[in-house]
Parts: C-alpha cells; sequence; structure tokens
C-alpha cells in the first residue's frame, strides 16, 4: 500500500490539554508495513519518564484487525491489554506494583488490518504516573517528525 | 466526599449532604447546619477507608454513612414545603432480612410522601407514596450499592426540560450492582396526591424491622433540588479524577486505593462494596469498550 493508512487525529477535535512538543517525554513510535492483504501497524514506547501506565486508542475503520500480536510479550505488567472494540484498538497497560517502566524501548508489538475504510488514526495517547496524574506524551510515525500526543482529559 | 457542598445546582434544595466535615475525618456534620443527626454510634456512624470507622463503605470519594439499627438517620430541613423535590442518593444494602426503610421524605401533615424501603424478605427497592402500593426494583441478595434518584412533581402541573416530570407523578430510578460497561437503570413512575410536599428528607435506617448484618444500611452521595426539568443523575463509575471520560489515569487510581491511597470518584466499579482486582479488571473492560466517556 503506497499511501500513509496512519494519521494524527485532529488536534482541535475534542477538549484536551495537549503535550507541548519537547525532545523529552514519553513517545509512541507507530510504524507502518503493507504485509499481503494487509496493513501492519508497530508500536514502540520510547519511555523517558517514569510510567506505570499508558493508554492508547487508534481509530481504525477496518473490517477486521487481528490485536494477537500485540501486548503479548512484555514483562511485568499487572494489565497488558490490546482489544479491537469494533472501532478502536485499545491498548492498555498497567505494571506490577505501580513500578514504572525502565526507560528505554518497549516493544509493544503490533495490530494487522484488513479491509481498512479510511484512515487509522490515533485518538488518544495517555501516559500516567504513579499517582495518577498524566505524564507527557507525544506520538510519532517512523520516519517523520513526532507530533504531541493526547495527554490528558481533565 | 471530602467536602460539603451546598448548591451545588441552581436551583438546589441546599443539599449535597455528605459525611465529611474535611481531609482529617469523616464526618457528619455537614447534616446538622439545616437539619439534625437522629441516632449514635455504633449504630450510626460516618466513617470509611483510611479513617476511624474503615469499614463503613463509601461509594464516592472516602467517607460514607453506616446505619446498623432502626432509628438512625441524618435530617436534612433544606426542603420548604416544595411540591417539586428530586433527591438522589446511593445505598448499600446490606441487611440481610426484614426491611427497613432507608429514605423518607415529606411534611408534618404526611410524612412519608416518599418513602423507600429496602425489602429483603423480597431482595426488593420498594418505592411508595403516603403508604400505597409501591413500584419494586429487584435487587441483588447479597448488598450492594444501588442508585435511587426520586423526582416528585405534585403541581398538578406537568414540568419541562431535560428530564420533565408529569403531573402528579413519582418518577423513580434505580440503578446498581452494575458489572458491565454501561449501567443498566430501571425507571417506575407512580402517582402522588396533588399537593403533595416535601419539608424534610431523612436518610438511614429510618425505620423498620430488619437484620442488620455486619453491614446494616450504608450511604452516600445524597443531593436535592427542587429543579423543575434537571435530572440530578448517577455518578460515573470508575471515573476517578471527576474529568469526562475512564482512562489509564482512573485505572492507576483505583490500583492506588486498593494499595491503601484513597482518593476521590468512585473506585467500587462493580458495586459490591469492596475495592479490589475486580474493579480493575471491569473498569479495563470500560476503558476497552466503545463508551468510556461518562
Amino acid at each position: 500500500m503506497k499511501r500513509s493508512l496512519l494519521a494524527l487525529a485532529p488536534l482541535a477535535a475534542a477538549p484536551l490539554l495537549l503535550a507541548a512538543p519537547s525532545a523529552s517525554g514519553n513517545e509512541l513510535i507507530l510504524t507502518k508495513a503493507a504485509a499481503r492483504d494487509a496493513m501492519v501497524i508497530g508500536l514502540d514506547l520510547s519511555v523517558t519518564e517514569p510510567a506505570v501506565g499508558f493508554e492508547v486508542r487508534i481509530e481504525v475503520p477496518a473490517a477486521a484487525v487481528d490485536t494477537s500480536g500485540c501486548m503479548s510479550k512484555i514483562p511485568g505488567l499487572q494489565i497488558a491489554s490490546c482489544v479491537f472494540n469494533g472501532r478502536e484498538v485499545v491498548v492498555l497497560a498497567l505494571t506490577e506494583g505501580l513500578r514504572p517502566l525502565s526507560p528505554g524501548l518497549l516493544d509493544l508489538g503490533e495490530i494487522r488490518i484488513r479491509g481498512l475504510k479510511g484512515e487509522a488514526k490515533v485518538g488518544q495517547f495517555v501516559v500516567s504516573d504513579a499517582k495518577g496524574e498524566p505524564l507527557s506524551a507525544r506520538v510519532s510515525e517512523a520516519g517523520a517528525a513526532a507530533t504531541p500526543g493526547h495527554e490528558a482529559l481533565r | 466526599m471530602r467536602k460539603h457542598r451546598v448548591s451545588v445546582l441552581s436551583a438546589a434544595v441546599g443539599a449535597a449532604l455528605l459525611f465529611s466535615a474535611g481531609a482529617e475525618a469523616c464526618t457528619l456534620n455537614a447534616w446538622t447546619v439545616n437539619g439534625s443527626i437522629v441516632g449514635s454510634a455504633p449504630n450510626l456512624v460516618p466513617g470509611g477507608p483510611g479513617h476511624t470507622n474503615n469499614t463503613v463503605k463509601r461509594y464516592s470519594g472516602v467517607c460514607g454513612m453506616r446505619a446498623l439499627a432502626s432509628g438512625n438517620y441524618v435530617q436534612n430541613d433544606d426542603p420548604a414545603n416544595d411540591q417539586i423535590f428530586r433527591a438522589r442518593f446511593y445505598v448499600f444494602t446490606g441487611i440481610t432480612g426484614g426491611s427497613a426503610t432507608a429514605y423518607l421524605a415529606g411534611n408534618s401533615t404526611n410524612n412519608n410522601e416518599i418513602e423507600v424501603i429496602v425489602n429483603r424478605a423480597s431482595n426488593q427497592l420498594q418505592v411508595r407514596h403516603r403508604g400505597g402500593s409501591p413500584v419494586n426494583f429487584t435487587i441483588n441478595s447479597a448488598g450492594r450499592w444501588y442508585s435511587v434518584e426520586v423526582a416528585m412533581n405534585a403541581t398538578g402541573t406537568a414540568t419541562t426540560g431535560t428530564d420533565p416530570i408529569p403531573a402528579n407523578t413519582m418518577v423513580v430510578r434505580v440503578s446498581g450492582a452494575n458489572t458491565g460497561v454501561t449501567d443498566t437503570i430501571t425507571s417506575q413512575s407512580l402517582s402522588v396526591t396533588s399537593g403533595a410536599a416535601i419539608d424534610f428528607a431523612r436518610l438511614g435506617w429510618v425505620s423498620g424491622s430488619a437484620t442488620a448484618g455486619s453491614d446494616g444500611l450504608q450511604f452516600d452521595a445524597y443531593e436535592s433540588t427542587r429543579s423543575a426539568g434537571n435530572p440530578i443523575g448517577r455518578l460515573c463509575r470508575g471515573n476517578m479524577n471527576a474529568d469526562t471520560t475512564r482512562n489509564i489515569l482512573d485505572l492507576v487510581q483505583i490500583a492506588n486505593n486498593i494499595n491503601g491511597t484513597f482518593s476521590g470518584g468512585q473506585p467500587d466499579v462493580n458495586e459490591d462494596g469492596q475495592v479490589n482486582v475486580l474493579d480493575m479488571t471491569v473498569l479495563q473492560q470500560i476503558i476497552s469498550s466503545t463508551s468510556p466517556g461518562c
């Protein structure tokens, strides 16, 4: 597939507080690739601040989404789920004992999309500290500049 | 429920009466501003996790109220013969037998204009007017949190607004023991006498013969208003930070509650009276659904 199937959600679409773009902050990195009849989106999290949990909502107007390769091999998590609810892929993670994730790059796996009808959009990316307060968060596509992620809904 | 909130709605009766006077302790003092406390410890106590009387349950925030015997309740006298009256509270149905009146609102002439009964013999919440036939709502055979919202209009003229009340009617909405993604709300109506009016409201184990068990009846999040057209509504299950949705931030705060750092919000997502990993599981399902918003 030639054209980009990933687009960041319009930032003005909801009353959200956005993190200021910066070199620091936790970053969700998306990598897209075509594979046979499916679009594969790789998900990586660059951890730079003490995150104990995160949530990613990817709007996927698609006929079928395979999430079996998503969040399937990350140790140290009390909650690790990746669910397609018919409208979005929701990735949710919470560490055991609310221990911060180790700094570095965390491979969240991938989702495979068939029958995409439109664009896949990251609707929300929220990273939590141990008190349930949002940490700065941004989203980037591999090979593209990072864009502020949706940080909080307060 | 850390603060005594007064008149949170423009047409409020003046009652969003909670069970804490501050962060340092759970108290019933807010009820004495324009009302009274009838009963005393150990049969009527405020409390909550992390506080004195830490076995008292709370639905929202960190404090609630427990009544273990008949004749133990708090009373609010803010209503002033209001023929249009709305009230909402949460009750934990912990009695193990018999039946008990958990809410009574009326005036000096007819003191049972609105009566809410927890009937453990039939496992029902019953709501009636002046001792008439009740409307019945089935409840879990074990203790669970239920929200009860009553909206009475005894003016003879239907109200208008987002939640109109027909003339001479009481609309009752009950929801509780929710374990799924969405709340199941059951609504029933009953006729009320034209001119019926509310001058006081009592919340607790007002009367009735029931077996208290260890939990008795427990209460939280009482609000009342004389709004003609606007409902009070339910609190958002699992929302811990008073925003408009449920997400990872709420999940972390519930985890903190389980670990002993208590905070506001509604952590008892499955409304079973305990905050534990089951609530995290239900909240995880809510967040992963298409409707995480409040």
